[in-house]
This record gives structure tokens, sequence and C-alpha cells, in this order.
């Protein structure tokens, strides 16, 4: 098994409809969890800013059918302004892109001649949690995957003329 | 806990499943029937609004045709009116046309599909029953038409009140008007009032005459009672007889026209408004030649129409007509009507069922944009064209954006896979009738077309099921997408998994899909698919295609796929690699090579094929792989591709 650094950057968009700006995306907020000092994601020329350290897990990268579950799940530290954010994000039509990188070992800022996002998971916090040390978030499509949902029109009272018997 | 050996006692009921149970009964929407002489269906409120997604195509220059539907709606609303007034001869007695001959309009008015139907269904592709609309006896002086009608909800948004159906359909919910029957000199019939409430129910005869025999004293004489539907009685007041005088005092104008409305009730008074239900029984009519008994007597001969028609508020209101009633309900729905005759010769009306051409309206993904995130729309027979509708409806897809942009569903391979669809005549004609989860049908209908439907880093995408090259099926030396051998898989992590023999076993694969022919109700049909060598009493499997399929070359396809794949499947695996050697998706084709070694010291490398059905990529620097079999022959091409297009399978 090859060695390598893996690490993870983390974009939060607090608008789904609102990603660009001049070009490339912008994000709200922007973390990764391997550099204590701030870094740009050089390899990826369609995202701006650099991705401040922070501490988190994330799993769930990866592809399956997509009747399957197939959720991103971050685990954050349980910070005041994250938590400020979460407490927004449930209300609105958020976009977090999550990053997988892998680059030679023992770098000392990201590499990026031998960087390479690995994996790339794209989707909106459908469900948080929150408790004295941690931030949950369940990051998916947004689609719920056991409810009926289509067709989206229904008989209605007001089209419908009584008929006897009714 | 139940006793041992007792008898199965009833399962309990699932709650509030009572609208699921509604929409999921077979006849609801389903015109593949045997027998088509059932009732016109009645919808009931809350039963789900079905998509007609379909497209006829012609292929090989018009040698033969695919596609189109069938469907068989349920019927919102009745209506009827009169299309003629002539105030001026309104003389107290009686109100009829006078010299404008009118026409008595009754229309069937059909929830037919959510989106806007293409196409609207031809006369000579409707039948009422088991009876071409068109050779049902032509009756109220008219030729039956269909009308379509179809508002979006960015129209009805800006138009509340707006009612989008023809002039004669009421569209206030309060109001009904409905045909009840045809009278005649030997056969009269009861009509009950519709709702609680007697005030504004009204009963409207119109008499029309088909010849022009001399009528100068000729009356029509109309006999009926009043009775309440509860108790049977007769309520006081009966026993009125209606005449009509006027159309019949032509001598030589045919067809003229007359009306009158029962609406002037004997018992109807301010404090009777809550008198329950009541019937008004309506005798043969009789004609009198000689109403006046001093005048002579006219000739016997003269022919007449008689058509009764209730009109009814379902609710009271006394002095202003009801308030406009918004009717936003309608958007994004059409409707047809069908104006005129669906009546048999004793007034029952049969269920209707429409062939509809070319169904909704989409944006048409499957041929590409016309310019950046820019679609072109109309009718589709392709699957995709199909998910990317379901996804804008539910969810306000937006085109053309990157993954990375949040899209939901990657359309940039879609023109692509509809050419792979196109050239194996894997198109979608169907109706999605029950309320179906939008990633859950997409994912199991997906196959139904050799696709995969997969979630690829939260956004999904479609992959063909097999190797294709040139969007056509990959028949030659295939390439790995990746070789992992005993340096790439972490120790311990192989595994396999046999298929059971159940599955392995010969059978026959029994396709069931709908036979669409212009002009003819659709019938369920089944093809019954095996490979030659299967013994005739090997067991039968059947896959239901009626949603989405309308050709038999399609249902064959899909037969010697699921054939195939279940006769030279022979296991699964899950191994964990390296994370770098992970760049892969679903359905992609690996090559595994493994030793096995043996204390006999026949050592040797194992080489598998697979295809990828899951990838999970962890954090820890491993990813996680799950693929079935996907054997290669010695020249590397796929057994189960060369299998489906090289062996001659049994078809019955």
């Amino acid at each position: 098994m090859a060695n390598f650094d893996i690490m993870c950057f983390l974009e939060f968009y607090a608008n789904r409809a609102n990603v660009v700006s001049g070009g490339l995306r912008t994000p709200t907020r922007q973390f990764q969890n391997f550099y204590q000092v701030a870094q740009p994601l050089s390899i990826d020329v369609e995202v701006s800013g650099t991705y401040s350290y922070l501490a988190f897990d994330v799993d769930g990268f990866g592809s399956a059918e997509a009747g399957a579950v197939n959720d991103l799940s971050v685990s954050l530290a349980a910070l005041g302004d994250l938590v400020d954010l979460t407490d927004a994000a449930m209300g609105q039509d958020t976009l977090v892109v999550a990053s997988l990188v892998i680059q030679s070992p023992g770098q000392d800022q990201l590499d990026s001649a031998s960087a390479q996002i690995i994996s790339r998971y794209v989707g909106g916090i459908d469900a948080a949690s929150i408790d004295d040390t941690t931030i949950q978030w369940t990051v998916n499509p947004l689609l719920n995957k056991t409810k009926a949902q289509i067709p989206t029109k229904k008989v209605s009272s007001s089209i419908l003329a009584r008929r006897q018997g009714q | 806990m139940t006793s041992p050996f007792s008898a199965i006692q009833q399962p309990r009921s699932v709650v509030g499943t009572k609208a699921l149970r509604q929409d999921q009964d077979p006849n609801k929407n389903n015109s593949t029937r045997n027998d088509l002489v059932q009732d016109q269906r009645l919808a009931v409120a809350g039963e789900t609004i079905p998509i007609v997604f379909c497209k006829r195509e012609s292929f090989f220059n018009g040698a033969f045709f695919i596609g189109g539907a069938w469907i068989a709606p349920a019927m919102i609303r009745d209506a009827c009116d009169y299309l003629f007034d002539d105030p001026a001869l309104n003389d107290g007695q009686l109100v009829f046309s006078g010299d404008n001959p009118g026409n008595f309009v009754v229309g069937s008015v059909f929830a037919a599909s959510q989106g806007e139907l293409v196409s609207t269904p031809t006369l000579d592709n409707i039948y009422i029953g088991e009876n071409a609309l068109q050779t049902l006896t032509a009756r109220f002086g008219t030729t039956p038409q269909v009308i379509k009608e179809y508002k979006s909800g960015t129209f009805m948004e800006a138009n509340p009140t707006f009612c989008p159906l023809p002039s004669f359909v009421e569209c206030n919910t309060k109001y009904m008007t409905w045909y009840a029957g045809e009278l005649t000199t030997e056969k009269g019939f009861d009509i009950k009032s519709r709702g609680p409430n007697i005030q504004g129910f009204t009963i409207n005869i119109f008499v029309r005459r088909l010849n022009s025999v001399s009528t100068d004293n000729t009356r029509l004489e109309l006999p009926f009672d009043f009775f309440d539907a509860v108790t049977g009685d007769l309520v006081s007041g009966g026993g009125s007889v209606i005449n009509f005088i006027r159309p019949c005092q032509t001598t030589n104008t045919t067809m003229r026209a007359g009306k009158v409305s029962i609406t002037n009730w004997p018992f109807r008074t301010a404090n009777q408004n809550t008198s329950g239900q009541y019937i008004i029984r309506l005798a043969p009519y009789i004609i009198n030649t000689q109403s006046d008994p001093g005048d002579p007597a006219d000739p016997a001969g003269v022919e007449f129409e008689v058509y009764v028609a209730g009109s009814q508020f379902d609710h009271v209101f006394t002095v202003a007509p009801p308030p406009a009633v918004e009717t936003k309900a309608f958007s994004d729905i059409t409707v047809l009507t069908i104006e005129g005759n669906v009546f048999n010769e004793e007034d029952k009306q049969y269920q209707s069922y429409f062939y509809v051409n070319e169904g909704v309206k989409v944006d048409l993904y499957s041929q590409g944009p016309t310019a950046p995130n820019v679609f072109s729309t109309g009718a589709s027979n392709q699957f995709v064209d199909l998910a990317c509708y379901l996804f804008k409806i539910f969810d306000d897809l937006q085109p053309g954006t990157a993954s990375t942009l949040g899209a939901k569903i990657d359309v940039t391979n879609l023109p692509s896979i509809a050419s792979f669809c196109a050239e194996y005549l894997l198109f979608c004609n169907g109706v999605v009738s029950q309320p179906v989860n939008l990633v859950d049908y997409i994912s199991q209908t997906s196959r139904l077309f050799l696709l995969s439907f997969v979630s690829s880093g939260g956004q999904y995408k479609f992959r063909t099921l097999l190797p294709v090259s040139q969007d056509q099926l990959n028949d030659g030396a295939l390439t790995p997408a990746a070789i992992f051998n005993e340096s790439q898989i972490l120790p311990g992590s192989f595994k396999k998994d046999y298929v059971s023999i159940e599955e392995r076993k010969p059978f026959f694969a029994n396709m069931v899909f709908n036979e669409i022919l212009d002009g003819t109700v659709n019938r369920q049909q089944t093809i019954q698919v095996g490979y030659p060598s299967t013994a005739l009493d090997a067991p039968i499997e059947q896959f239901d295609m009626t949603d989405v399929c309308a050709d038999g070359f399609h249902a064959y396809v899909i037969a010697v796929h699921e054939l195939a794949r279940r006769k030279n499947t022979t296991h699964t695996v899950t191994f964990d690699v390296d994370v770098s050697s992970a760049l892969l998706d679903v359905t992609d084709v690996v090559q595994v090579q493994l030793p096995r070694i043996s204390s006999k010291g026949d050592n040797r490398i194992e080489t598998e094929t697979y295809q990828i059905t899951d990838i999970v990529v962890n954090t820890d620097g491993t990813a996680s792989i799950s693929a079935v079999h996907f054997p290669l022959d010695e020249q590397d091409k796929s057994v189960i591709i060369q299998d489906m297009l090289n062996v001659l399978f049994d078809v019955m």
C-alpha cells in the first residue's frame, strides 16, 4: 500500500443558488483538516479563498446505486460560530462540497505537484445534531428515498363536481 | 406470542393507507383490461393524477411504429348546457329557442395527466367501453369532439379564477350540471337531486323536433311526480305536467328545439331548504296532437328527441351569486373533455379510453443543449427525459449546472445514453400512475432500459449496465478499468459470495408489457424467453414492464440480459484497496488477479473480471469495493454480451 497524506477540504455555502462569484466558487465558509495554516486548494482552479484549519471527520465518500444510502457524515467541533452556522443552515437550501485529497507524504503545505482529489461529495445538509462537543451533519442530495413524491398532483376537491353518493 | 399450530389470524391493517389503496387499485389508470366494459370510473378526491409519458415513432420508413399510450382516466365532472338563446320569445309560457335550432351539449371531463400533453386524442382513437366513440349513436345534434385544456402553474398563479375548461363546463365546484337521460314515449326515469339541499336543484328538459310533420295543434306533455328519496313518499304538490307547445307548432322547419326548466318546486319554501334528497319521477312523454279540442288534430308521425339534465348548487345561497372561485387546482394538469354522446342506448356511461400519441411536454435532455443550458421541449420516449422531468417537477431541476454548483443529476452524458437506448429500441412509453419515490422509481426502472442510476459523490447520474462502445453494446475485447492484484488488495479483505443455486437454475423469463396499437385499446402481452436448451417445464419468472414498455422487442432485450446475467454470473466479491487506485465508478469493469496457493503445490493465479456495484472511499486511505462477477471469454469479450447478441433464444 502506497504512502500518502490524506486530508479533506470542506466548503460550505449558505445558499445553493449563490455559489459562484466572478467565475469561481466562493464558499461562505471553508475548512481543511490537515494543516494548521490556512491552505488554498490550488489543484482546483474553480474555487477561491483559503481553507482554515478545523478538526473534523468525514465519512461516506464513494459511489453506489442511487437507491442505496449514500450520505456523507461530517463531524465538527461544536464551536460557537459553527453552532450558529448549523442553526441557520437547517432553514436554508445549503450546499456542502467535500473534497478528499491525497498527496505525497511529509509536505509542509498542499503540494500541487502531487496532490490529487481522490473523491468529492456534493450535497446539502439534510440533518444535523449537536451535543456538548460535536456537531454532526448528514449531507446528501436532499432527496428523501422513502417518501412517495411523484406524481406530485392529486385530484383536489376543488376540481371535482359532486356526484351522487359522494 | 401466537400459540403454536394456530391458524393464521388476519393481520392488522396499516393505519392511514386508504388513499394509497385507492391509488393502487388495479383498475385505476390501467387500460390493460380484457374486459373493457366497465362503468366509467369517477375520480375521488385525493387520488393521484398520473403522468402520461410517451411518444410514438416510426421506424424503417414507417414499416412499424413503437410507442404511445392508452389511458383510462377518471372522470372529474360531467356537464351539460344549452347553446341557444332567444329571450324575445319568452312569452311567459315556456322558454324555448324559437328559430334558433340550438344544441344540447353534454360533456365528460377527465384529469388525463399531470403536465401538458403534447397531442390531443383523436376521435378515431377513443373508446367508450368496447365501442369506438365514433360508432356510438349520434345524439344531441352534435358530432363528438375532444377538447384538451392545459394551463401552467405560472398562468394560474397570475389568473387564479380562470376556468381552464370548455365554456359549457362550470369550474365552480358548488355548481354542477349533468345529463340524466333521454325520455321517450315508452321510457321514463327518476332523477335524484345531488347533495342535501333541494334549493338550487333544477331539471332542464330539452326537446328537439326531428321532422317536419305539421304540428300546429300538437303538444308535448311530460308528466312528473315528486318523491322523498328517504321515505319514498309522494310529496305534496306532485303530479304536475310540463306542456311544450311552441316547439311543436312549427310546420316546416326541422331541428327546432325548446327547453323548459323545472325549478318551481311546490314544496320548496324557506323552511324546507334542508328537507333532504328528492326524486323526480318523469313518466314517458305523450304527444297530444290535438291540444286544443276546438281545432283539428294534427297528423301523427311527428318525432322528437327529449333529453333531461339536472343542475344544482351544492350549497344554498340566497341573494347574491356564489363568489368567484379560485381554480388554481387545475394548474399543470391536462384536462380532456369529450363533448358529445358517450352514453349507450340505455344512457349508461362506460369507461373512456384515450390513445395518447405524444405525452407530456418535457425538456429534451436526451438531445443535448441547443445552447448553453438551453434544451428544446416536446414529447419524448427516452427514459432519461422522464427522469429529468420527474426531477424538475419535484425538485426544480435546473439544467446544465456542474456538480460542484449543486446540480443533483448529471445531464452531460444523457445524449449518449439516449443513443444507446434508441439503438436497442429501449423506449419509455407508459403512465406513472401510483405515488412513488423519485430516486427509488428511477433506480429500479433504469434496469428496464439496461441502465444504472448511480449516486456518485452526492450527484446522480446514469450509466449503462453493460460496457458500451459508440453507443452499442461492446462485443469486442474489453480492457478493465483497473487491475487489482495481491499487492493492491489489502490482506484479509477479499471475500467471495456465491450466488445461490436456485438463482442459477435455468428458467424462462416471462416479460409483461403493453402492446400499443393505433386504433385498438392496448392489451397486456407477454413474451417468454429462455435459453435454447431450457426444458419446457423449467420455472417461469415474471418481470413486469407494463409501466414503461410498449414493444415486444424491448421486452425481449431485457429478458435476454436477465437470462445471460443469471446464467453467467456466479458470485460477488468485496475487497479493500489503496484509495489511490480507486478512481472508479459503479458499473466499471475491473480485473482481480489473486494467487491460489495450496499444499499440493499446484499454485496458480486466478483471474476474474467484475463489475463494480459499490465503492466506499474511507478517510483512512482505503477504499472498499463491492463487485459482481462479469465473466470474459478467452478473447476478453463479455460472455453476457456475447450471449445476448449471438444466442438464438427460445421465444414463446
